[in-house]
């Protein structure tokens, strides 16, 4: 007897397996054919037969509980189908906003996933790590090494694997038809082995080929031997002319290879050809420090770990050398992965927020259209339930109605997220340049469809809510009145609060970030870009070995610049405002300083031609500009920016003192002293936003360096100047490639693009946002007005009056509106401090961000009750009065 | 209502459901009637299990070619729990043109002097 419990109460558990519906219908017969089977076989065949039995029964069930799963799946779906056709105005309108939640949703998140999630492309990079060394008295981080130190380094850590190093500059390749300008990685002999590159041909640089005297090697990108080279296959072992010099190329990187450094550190994306550094670093200047440092973490090391053996040989440096202790050199590890997102991290969090919010309001709005559908189809499922569907059935076939309205909505969303990126990548700053134009890759499809489902589970479950405290009698009397029930009109302004409360809080992120953006096109950059061109050069070494030729060569070209038609004015700058180029920098002090200070200030240092701050329009606010005078053996010379003179001598005038810097001469640092001949406005050099250094400007002459920037000043559109330009150029030397052609606009519209991407997608996620609330706030609306129209009708037969009932239900939706707003600006106050990073000129709780954005919402409340309101005004007392 | 429809869409059956309508060929039995007969019918060959027997049910009964019928046995030969089945005149319909399929391929398989063997035995 308890043996034949036993196996009844497996066999019940067996059909388990089965749907719900199909165990109610045939549970009971299965298991009495299941006893008499087992009684009959249990006497006849013994317990082989028994086994047979169960082998058989268990096959069976697994058998037939997929197809029976599947069964009642498509008949959910196929009813689901029928709902949603015969409610098409609703289905479009669901899926629409879904639409726009998810694919905004799709769109940013293909973007951080790219950018934040996926490791870079280099073998084990979570590995990899920049060793940034600081100057603790200058108060300056994230800065170059030595070669000494980078050697040191290297020879005291037990830590890494490798340490390497890197230092882009700028080239040219010769022969081989035009000159063409290239920006050059040079680099210990194992920094492309330690970020674990496989060259496509050829192979990597060896030890011997770094250093005085080793070969003259080159390794050169897929694209750079694409297009210059034709792709020819034989070019491992060729000899090709770079700066006018023979190099013999060892190995071709592979097309995907990409250098992704943060953008401070000036190792750009784009080198394309990769030389190991033709000197001795051991000879180097322990003081001159101009090298970025990779390392490669040893299997098992931890962050922790390397960054405590990198402070503690900091500190053996400063004790063994007095350069190292003169500028109190540190050093900090930092994960090259962390690192080389800085910049563009807090923006996609901020947007990925911001998406979610829209996401949020989208969901709240679904469910709102779903709960007044809801109230119209409870009869529907009072129906369904008096007619034998179990509750577990009818909650079933709401949430498969809202998971496929979810999975039609995230299919549209798809389609809008493929529509969204390519206007995102359109907009893109420059730390978005590593995104394809289009990867939906697995990780993408997953998020999309997990967003899908989740939301269909946040909107899906108000009416399934709802539609639990049914009362089945009740609705089946109540008619036509079905879902007036005040607690589903609760739910309903519960919704709306938190649509209005979460629009609130995204519009004035994007409030704040259109700010931000607004004032960046007012920022005075301390130059006027209008109708200013530029182009770079690089002098060769070969040609141009000494400061006497490149002084001759700059001086014929300013001649040439100047007199041609159009131009108003000429002139050079070592490293251009807003530029890219690794930036040069020094310490700076008053003459007669005593040793201790010497080390204390830096400047961003240039060396300018005579008429650059003319062609630039900067203004000179004291003094004079360099002249031909200013040349190489004239008394040194220097202009500062107003920040420097303010600093070095308070409520003084700057001009005819002497300053104390270090002069760059001909490759190596010197100590010199000039008398300073004019101040000039501070120049934002870095960024539109900061102030960065104070600045420090040398007479071209007196520190000639081969890649200057040429600045000539148009009186009409400068683009037209570019072919004369190039004349005058050729007839002074036919092998000088003329790079970066660009306008000075073009410039700060680039420095621009991280302000311009966030404010246009912030804005049009609050755009969506805006929309969708309003739709909710008239939904609510006219579902209320609809509701009490017998109530207005009572009203107005007792006498109330339109404006009455227009103030009324007005005031109704106003009420939701403020209530939201408020809970809005709580959650606001308490977030936007999140966003500080990304502000530019305003504060996080702008009062006036704050103030037109409420205004904003509750004027777009008002016009979406304004509408019902009216209706309501205009009823006819008889009507109403008749429409119960 | 369901008569005039064309059984031709639902061939061929699977075996299984065959055995199943062609059990009821002879008048109305229950759940375990059909799985006895169908068993000692095939010789023991085919042994359909509760799993399959009823998903195969459901779907004739979805199909409207059996039925249960309203008037049951009388109570005292009757287990409660137990429905009985029957054939619906479309579940006739769709088992005579099986079996009218299975005859065609029959004398075809005949004709090629497949079937020698079985016949003089």
């Amino acid at each position: 007897m308890k043996k034949t419990a036993l196996s009844i109460r497996i066999y019940r558990l067996l059909l388990r397996l089965l749907p719900v519906d199909f165990r109610w219908d045939y549970g009971l017969e299965m298991e009495s054919v299941f006893r008499q089977q087992e009684r009959e076989v249990g006497t006849e065949g013994g317990k082989a037969g028994l086994m047979k039995l169960w082998w058989r029964t268990v096959i069976g069930i697994f058998k037939t509980a997929p197809g029976e799963h599947l069964d009642v799946l498509r008949q959910d779906t196929a009813y689901a189908l029928r709902a949603m056709r015969k409610n098409i105005g609703f289905t479009i309108v669901a899926v629409v906003t879904l639409a726009l939640g998810i694919g905004a949703n799709t769109a940013i998140f293909s973007v951080v996933n790219a950018v934040l999630l996926e490791s870079l492309p280099y073998t084990n990079s979570d590995r990899l790590a920049i060793l940034w060394s600081s100057y603790e008295d200058a108060g300056l981080a994230r800065a170059p090494a030595s070669g000494p130190q980078l050697l040191e380094l290297r020879a005291r850590s037990r830590m890494f694997k490798e340490i390497a190093g890197v230092w882009a500059s700028n080239g040219a390749l010769t022969g081989d038809g035009e000159p063409e300008a290239v920006k050059v990685g040079f680099v210990t002999w194992n920094f492309l082995s330690t970020l674990g590159v496989t060259p496509a041909s050829g192979r990597l640089f060896t030890e011997e080929e770094e250093g005085a005297g080793s070969p003259r090697v080159i390794i050169i990108s897929d694209g750079l031997w694409r297009r210059r080279f034709g792709g020819d296959a034989n070019i491992v072992g060729r000899a090709i002319m770079f700066e006018g010099r023979s190099l013999t190329v060892v190995g071709v990187l592979p097309p995907d290879f990409e250098i992704l450094f943060p953008p401070d550190s000036s190792v750009p994306a784009d080198i394309q050809v990769w030389i190991p550094f033709p000197y001795d670093l051991s000879a180097s200047p322990r003081d001159l420090a101009f090298i970025r440092m990779l390392g490669r973490l040893d299997a098992g090391v931890t962050l922790e770990q390397a960054q405590s053996e990198v402070t503690s040989i900091a500190g053996q440096l400063r004790a063994e050398f007095l350069e190292f202790e003169k500028v109190k050199v540190g050093m900090e590890v930092v994960p090259l992965q962390q690192d080389a997102v800085k910049e563009i991290r807090p923006a996609l969090l901020a947007l990925l927020g911001a998406v979610g919010l829209v996401l949020l309001i989208a969901c709240a709005n679904v469910a709102n259209l779903l709960l007044a559908r809801a109230g119209s189809r409870q009869k529907e499922f009072a129906l369904r339930a008096a007619l034998g569907a179990t509750r577990d059935r009818i909650v079933r076939q709401l949430l498969s109605e809202s998971v496929l309205l979810a999975l039609i909505g995230g299919g549209a969303g798809l389609l809008l997220g493929w529509l969204g990126l390519k206007l995102l990548l359109a907009l893109r700053p420059p730390g978005l340049a590593r995104i394809e134009p289009f990867e939906f890759n697995l990780p993408v499809l997953g998020f999309t469809f997990a967003v899908s489902l989740v939301s269909a589970i946040l909107f899906g479950l108000a009416p399934v809510i709802e539609s639990s405290k049914v009362n089945l009698s009740e609705t089946l009397k109540d008619g036509g009145r079905a879902g007036s029930t005040p607690g589903k009109q609760r739910s309903r302004a519960l919704l709306v609060v938190s649509e209005v409360a979460l629009g609130l809080m995204l519009l004035i992120g994007a409030g704040l970030m259109i700010r931000t953006f607004t004032n960046l096109q007012v920022v005075d950059p301390g130059f006027n870009p209008e109708h200013a061109l530029t182009f770079q050069l690089s002098l060769p070494g070969a040609r141009y070995p000494d400061t006497g030729k490149r002084v001759d060569f700059s001086r014929q070209l300013n001649e040439r610049l100047t007199t041609l038609p159009g131009v108003e004015a000429a002139g050079a700058i070592s490293h251009l405002p807003l530029d890219d180029y690794p930036n040069w920098y020094s310490y700076y002090w008053k003459k007669d300083a005593p040793e201790s200070e010497r080390n204390t200030r830096m400047a961003d240092h240039r060396a300018v031609t005579p008429g650059y701050f003319q062609s630039l329009c900067a203004r000179l606010v004291a003094g004079r500009d360099f002249n031909l005078m200013d040349d190489a053996d004239g008394r040194r010379v220097v202009i500062v920016d107003e920040a420097l003179a303010r600093r070095t001598w308070p409520n003084e005038s700057a001009i005819g003192k002497v300053l104390g810097f270090e002069a760059y001469d001909d490759g190596s640092f010197v100590p010199a002293e000039a008398e300073v001949i004019g101040v000039v406005r501070h120049i934002r050099h870095h960024s539109l936003t900061t102030e960065f250094r104070e600045q420090l400007y040398i007479p071209y002459p007196q520190s000639a360096r081969p890649t200057i920037t040429y600045v000539v000043r148009s009186s009409s559109d400068p683009l037209n100047l570019v072919a004369s330009i190039r004349q005058e150029l050729m007839a002074l030397d036919k092998d000088l490639p003329l790079s970066k052609v660009r306008t000075m606009d073009e410039y700060v519209a680039r420095a621009k693009t991280p302000a311009r991407f966030t404010s246009v997608l912030s804005g049009v996620f609050a755009g969506i946002a805006l929309l969708l609330t309003s739709v909710g706030i008239y939904g609510v609306i006219s579902y209320s007005v609809a509701r009490r129209t017998h109530e207005i009708g009572i009203r107005q037969a007792l006498g109330a009056q339109s404006k009455d009932i227009l103030r009324m239900v007005v005031g109704e939706g106003l009420g939701l509106a403020l209530v939201g707003v408020g809970l809005g600006l709580i959650g606001a106050f308490a977030l936007t401090r999140y966003l500080e990073g990304l502000l530019f000129n305003v504060s996080p709780t702008d009062p006036l961000t704050f103030a037109a954005v409420s205004v904003l919402l509750i004027g777009v409340a008002l016009v979406a009750c304004y509408v019902p309101a009216r209706r309501a005004a205009r009823v006819d007392p008889m009507v109403a009065l008749r429409s119960e | 209502m369901k008569e005039g429809r064309d059984p031709e869409p639902y061939l061929p059956l699977t075996p299984a459901m065959f055995h199943v309508l062609l059990s009821l060929a002879d008048g109305e039995k229950h759940g375990y009637g059909i799985l006895k007969e169908v068993s000692s019918r095939t010789e023991g060959k085919v042994e359909l299990s509760t799993g399959t027997l009823y998903g195969i049910i459901k779907r004739l009964v979805n199909e409207g070619m059996i039925e249960t019928p309203e008037n049951r046995p009388s109570p005292d030969e009757d287990d409660e729990r137990r429905r009985y089945y029957r054939l619906t005149p479309f579940g006739l319909q769709v088992a005579t043109a099986e079996a009218e399929r299975m005859e065609k391929i029959i004398s075809i398989a005949r004709a090629k002097n497949l079937l020698r063997g079985l016949e003089t035995a």
